[in-house]
């Protein structure tokens, strides 16, 4: 930038957007009704995952009861045999359910899931039922472990389902205090003191309280759970449901632009064809009157089409759900160089020259719209630069790691006091309406929503009667812009 | 002196359109829609053809035509200039970059409203030596 627009010129930085959330895509679930099979599918393998930590926990238990005196010196019975056999009837079971969850792949038969599943829940529950059984069933709170099964079963089965799982941990309970107290089951605890199990056992209120202790805590959290999670399955599918509305929404709004843009353009293109065979002699010579009269037509029709198309172009913008397009990452200079041969002629025909030192930049974005960025800030400095005057476009990757782009001219300016104003639609000022009667007035709105959309820092500086420079700050690789939609095609 | 076929539903610019190309010594035919278009095409092979996308019946029956040429070996050779008015800003839209031998079998894309300087030249370029300058 030359000293003097530097010293005199003032700045202005475009705001950001505030960062808005994109919301993670919904399942198709909703109160009352499971998660989608693919969940359920992904979560039995999970599950399964998450049972090696516990036969580990269990075998390692049962190495420690083997250490010597280790045990007895904490109080705990030494050789806990039951710890590996536990570890070994589970550890078992868990290859068996993922053999055969890795041969009903990630779509399988929703029965079939199922089978897996309950057979996972139901010898998880026996197996627990022996692990409370020998680490004391009264007198330790390893019945809480029955929890474990019933917030999972909450969460990825209905309440019905959910309140069988907690209605056989709470009969399973039941059955192991039952068979030891009738002496079916011999008496088994971790620690080497029995006297809380002994004064458990003295009285019937201290084994009712015992056992309604357990039932409550497990119905309790049953209850809530269930309840939670029914709410937070009443909000996917609401979710759901509005996303599909949207997507609806989308198409026709899609549409709808597609036959404005074709309605709108295609008289344009008549009127400006026919008065362009008026011009260019093919109906005979014209009085220099009347092709002056043509000239202006055709001219006017030039510029209601490129209005059309401004119109549009940020309409489709500002929509909500934003361009059906993905950010990708790509060299900022191969865009930037394209809008620069378009603006070519134009520049030509006004004797602008428009030097450029462009080197290669990568950045994440939508190439398009950084051709309409590019396209619009290149535009501006030659429409407003002065008849035989220089544009100046440079391209380089900054110390940010992000690709650096200025547009420089030495053209009419911007009066500091319009600059806030400038990305406002249709504001033109009055020297800029002057210079450029062909102007929509749209150019740095659009600059301003595709700024906003991929958090482009972009700062003006200028000049009255010197020029302007434009600094873009585009996004360094691998960011990813806050409205970014999925990728659609032309299906025709 | 080449044989165009013009197959878009604007009478008036068709109109224009023809006069320019018969203006650099062409032989142009018109067709205002798409099943017409087709049995001109099929009972007298054109040198090129200009398509418009969108027709009333159809919003995109252009495509529709352009990939029946190019399945069809009596015409999979004629290349095609769409000329259209909807674009790559429009979602859903296009541009040069869709043209693909078998999703847009197009030989050029132009958009509307379009200098007859740039129709002609293209027209010439597609053409290559039946040009009527040749």
């Amino acid at each position: 930038m030359p000293d003097d627009i530097q010293n005199k010129s003032t700045r202005y930085e475009l705001p950001q957007a505030p960062i808005t959330g994109q919301a993670d895509p919904p399942r198709h679930s909703t109160r009352g009704t499971p998660a989608s099979e693919y969940t359920l599918a992904t979560n039995a393998v999970w599950f399964c995952r998450l049972r090696w930590g516990i036969i580990a926990m269990l075998a390692a238990f049962g190495v420690f009861s083997l250490l010597g005196n280790l045990p007895t010196g904490l109080g705990l019975r030494a050789g806990a045999i039951w710890a590996f056999v536990c570890a070994g009837i589970l550890a078992a079971c868990n290859t068996v359910y993922l053999i055969h969850l890795r041969r009903i792949g990630d779509s399988p038969e929703p029965r079939v899931l199922h089978a897996n599943l309950w057979t996972q829940i139901v010898l998880d529950l026996l197996v627990l039922t022996g692990v409370v059984h020998f680490a004391g069933s009264l007198e330790t709170q390893m019945a809480d472990a029955y929890l474990f099964h019933i917030v999972l079963s909450c969460i990825f089965f209905t309440p019905r389902q959910s309140s069988i799982v907690t209605l056989l941990a709470c009969v399973l309970f039941l059955l192991c205090v039952l068979s030891e107290l009738a002496g079916i089951l011999p008496p088994s605890q971790l620690h080497l003191d029995t006297a809380v199990r002994d004064g458990i056992e003295k009285s019937a209120s201290g084994i009712l309280i015992a056992l309604a202790s357990v039932w409550g805590i497990l119905i309790a959290v049953w209850y809530l759970t269930s309840q939670f999670s029914s709410v937070l399955r009443k909000h996917e599918h609401d979710l759901a449901e509005t996303n599909i509305r949207l997507i609806a929404a989308q198409k026709e709004r899609t549409r709808h632009m597609m036959h404005t843009a074709h309605e709108l353009k295609t008289p344009c293109a008549a009127i400006y064809a026919n008065a362009r065979v008026l011009i260019d002699g093919y109906c005979g010579d014209l009085p220099e009157e009347a092709l002056g009269v043509l000239r202006r037509v055709s001219h006017r029709c030039l510029g209601l089409a490129s209005q059309i198309q401004d119109m549009l172009r940020l309409a489709n913008l500002r929509s909500e759900g934003g361009s059906p397009v993905i950010p990708e990452t790509l060299d900022a200079a191969k865009p930037l160089k394209w809008c620069i041969e378009q603006i070519l002629p134009a520049a030509g025909q006004r004797r602008i020259t428009i030097e450029t030192d462009i080197q290669p930049a990568l950045t994440t974005c939508v190439e398009e719209h950084l051709k309409m960025f590019f396209q619009n800030l290149v535009s501006n400095a030659v429409n407003y630069s002065h008849e035989g005057g220089t544009v100046h476009v440079t391209c380089k990757l900054g110390p940010d790691n992000r690709p650096h782009v200025t547009v420089r001219d030495e053209g009419i300016g911007i009066p500091p006091e319009k600059l806030p104003h400038i990305f406002e639609e249709y504001y033109r000022t009055a020297d800029a309406a002057q210079h450029n009667r062909g102007s929509s007035g749209l150019g740095l709105a659009i600059v301003q929503e595709i700024a906003q959309e991929h958090r482009i820092g972009l700062t003006v500086e200028s000049q009255s009667g010197k020029g302007t420079v434009f600094q873009a700050i585009l996004p360094p690789t691998g960011a990813i812009n806050t409205r970014a939609a999925t990728k659609e095609t032309y299906d025709g | 002196m080449a044989d165009i076929l013009i197959v878009d539903d604007d009478v008036d610019l068709t109109a224009a359109t023809r006069l320019a190309l018969e203006g650099h010594g062409h032989n142009v035919r018109v067709e205002l829609d798409i099943d017409s278009g087709k049995k001109a095409m099929l009972e007298d092979t054109p040198d090129l053809v200009i398509l418009d996308v969108m027709f009333p019946e159809d919003s995109a029956a252009g495509f529709g035509l352009a990939r029946e040429m190019h399945s069809d070996e009596r015409l999979s050779a004629v290349p095609i200039v769409m000329l259209t008015a909807i674009n790559a800003e429009i979602p859903l839209g296009f541009s040069a970059d869709d043209i693909d031998e078998t999703w847009m079998p197009v030989k050029s894309f132009l958009e509307k409203p379009v200098d007859f300087a740039t129709l002609l030249a293209k027209v010439d370029e597609m053409l290559g030596g039946k040009s009527p300058d040749a």
